[in-house]
């Protein structure tokens, strides 16, 4: 069984995906033979206040056997910890926290109260290290495309302090081998989804394998704004044993999120 | 679950990587060689890797002699995986003989990558454009289809290509990595209007949506499977693609046998 840890739902207001309803969207991944995903809905991630769009996902999703709601959150906005419980209470299995999209510094006090909350409530939270489709970073916004050194540094510090359960998503290869050690002092799962994690013949899974322990890389695909093939082939060739590629493909996912 | 890759190897065909490169390193190419093989990629048109090479991106022409030799050494010896692909300076006068040279006497398929030396249509880089139209071979020129802060200035954009393409239309001249990152939207916009232009379908970038509006917007013909060294990303883009099974055979193989004469 294939598990993608983090996929996106619904409109994106820059571009079309062509799969934006559950059912199309349960249907492209099992084309790509991924029986079970988590899902952020993209309305979240584009909204100031979230609530309403994180609402009208889990109702979307309640006929869904194979997708999973993840809630986007804004730690800026009208976050507190028993909104937090009333999310678990909806069904949601993880928060998903977007700084470049939501606009805020993944090193602030807010984000170190939200993943104290979470730690608490034992929600696990995905950070969204990069906006992979650039064609999104309009230059009439500040222009940023990806969470830096210092500032992911700064959040995995809030991580250690809250003992929060984190997975880094769509980072890039070359900030997570330099802070290797701090990533792997927070416990951070991370994933494959960035496009600087390259397949063979530069062999970046397997890299990543060796900085952090094969129980802690996890596939995301970041499907439908992403092709869901191009991670699943960079796992399947990465040179890495089957044991490893089975956690990866699964068991990692599910470890994550079920603790 | 059987891919379409792996269904054209039971059937006897090969994919054809129109852009690939060789290292200078021979555990890479070793390397490359193999991922090839998963991949069922039964050709492969290479050039040396452009940024292995000393003297940056405006090497001297004995550097480009001796990275060209290392590629016929690899077509030699992959017994008839691999195809050259000649790598130039546009700025080195006598780049043009040995380009000659390469081609006639050593059986390279074309002229590329052209990298960031200089823009394509500056008359030292349109010669090698006039090689290609009287040997018939076509060129690959890199090109860059980003959105930020442009730091590199004699790198080719879109655009360029198109101005070069409109002086030469008898020459195949393949767009590189559309899905290399960046604006393809519009990449493909600009060129659709020049039916001697190519785009490949390398790089690193995961987008969906990029193969099939190259498709909708150029027509099955001029979409052209490459890894640019990547080969899952690129086989996985092509795999995921909604396209019908007799467009994806066109990228896979039959567009570049047309491009490449074989």
């Amino acid at each position: 069984m294939i598990v993608d840890a983090l996929a996106f739902l619904g409109l994106h207001p820059l571009r079309g995906s062509g799969t934006e309803s559950p059912v199309e969207l349960e249907r492209a991944l099992q084309r790509a033979g991924i029986e079970k995903a988590y899902v952020v809905g993209l309305e979240s991630l584009f909204r100031r206040n979230p609530w309403l769009a994180n609402e009208l996902q889990a109702r979307r999703l309640t006929s869904s056997r194979g997708l999973t709601p993840l809630a986007g959150v804004n730690p800026l906005y009208t976050v507190d910890r028993e909104r937090l419980e009333w999310l678990r209470e909806l069904g949601f299995k993880g928060l998903v926290v977007a700084p470049l999209y939501h606009g805020f510094n993944s090193r602030s006090a807010t984000v170190g109260r939200l993943l104290r909350w979470a730690a608490d409530l034992g929600t696990p939270v995905i950070l969204l290290c990069t906006l992979e489709d650039l064609r999104g970073a309009h230059r009439a916004y500040r222009f940023r495309y990806r969470v830096g050194e210092k500032e992911l540094a700064g959040f995995l510090e809030h991580v250690k302090r809250a003992g929060a359960r984190v997975m880094l998503s769509h980072a890039e290869f070359n900030l997570m081998e330099k802070l290797a050690g701090t990533i792997k002092a927070a416990g951070a799962f991370v994933d494959v989804a960035s496009n600087t994690v390259y397949g063979p013949v530069y062999d970046r899974v397997r890299a990543l394998v060796e900085l952090f322990g094969e129980d802690r890389v996890v596939l995301s695909t970041g499907a439908p704004l992403n092709y869901p093939l191009v991670p699943i082939f960079k796992v399947l060739h990465s040179g890495v044993d089957g044991q490893a590629k089975r956690r990866i493909l699964c068991d990692n996912a599910q470890e994550f999120y079920e603790g | 679950m059987v891919f379409l890759f792996e269904k054209l190897k039971a059937e006897g065909f090969h994919l054809a990587d129109s852009h690939v490169h060789v290292f200078p390193n021979s555990e890479m190419n070793t390397k490359l060689l193999k991922a090839a093989e998963a991949f069922n990629v039964g050709r492969l048109y290479a050039s040396i890797a452009p940024l292995e090479l000393a003297g940056g991106f405006k090497p001297p022409h004995d550097e480009v002699r001796r990275a060209n030799e290392l590629v016929a050494c690899v077509q030699r010896e992959s017994g008839g995986l691999v195809r050259g692909m000649v790598y130039v300076n546009p700025l080195n006068r006598e780049d043009l003989q040995l380009a000659r040279e390469l081609i006639e006497r050593e059986g390279f398929a074309g002229i590329g990558e052209l990298y960031r030396t200089c823009k394509p249509w500056r008359a030292e880089a349109l010669r090698f454009f006039e090689l290609a139209e009287e040997l018939d071979v076509p060129v690959l020129v890199h090109t860059a289809h980003r959105l930020y802060p442009r730091d590199r200035p004699e790198e080719a954009t879109p655009d360029d290509v198109a101005r070069v393409a409109r002086k030469f239309p008898r020459v195949k001249v393949i767009m590189a990595h559309i899905t290399g990152g960046g604006d393809w939207e519009y990449a493909l916009e600009v060129i659709r209007r020049c039916p001697n232009v190519y785009v490949d379908v390398g790089g690193s970038v995961p987008e969906s949506g990029a193969v099939e509006r190259a498709v909708e917007l150029l027509g099955p013909s001029r979409v052209l499977f490459a890894s640019d060294c990547l080969f899952a990303e690129s086989v996985g883009r092509v795999e995921s693609a909604e396209l019908p099974e007799e467009h994806k055979r066109k990228i896979y193989y039959e567009n570049a046998s047309e491009v490449f004469r074989e």
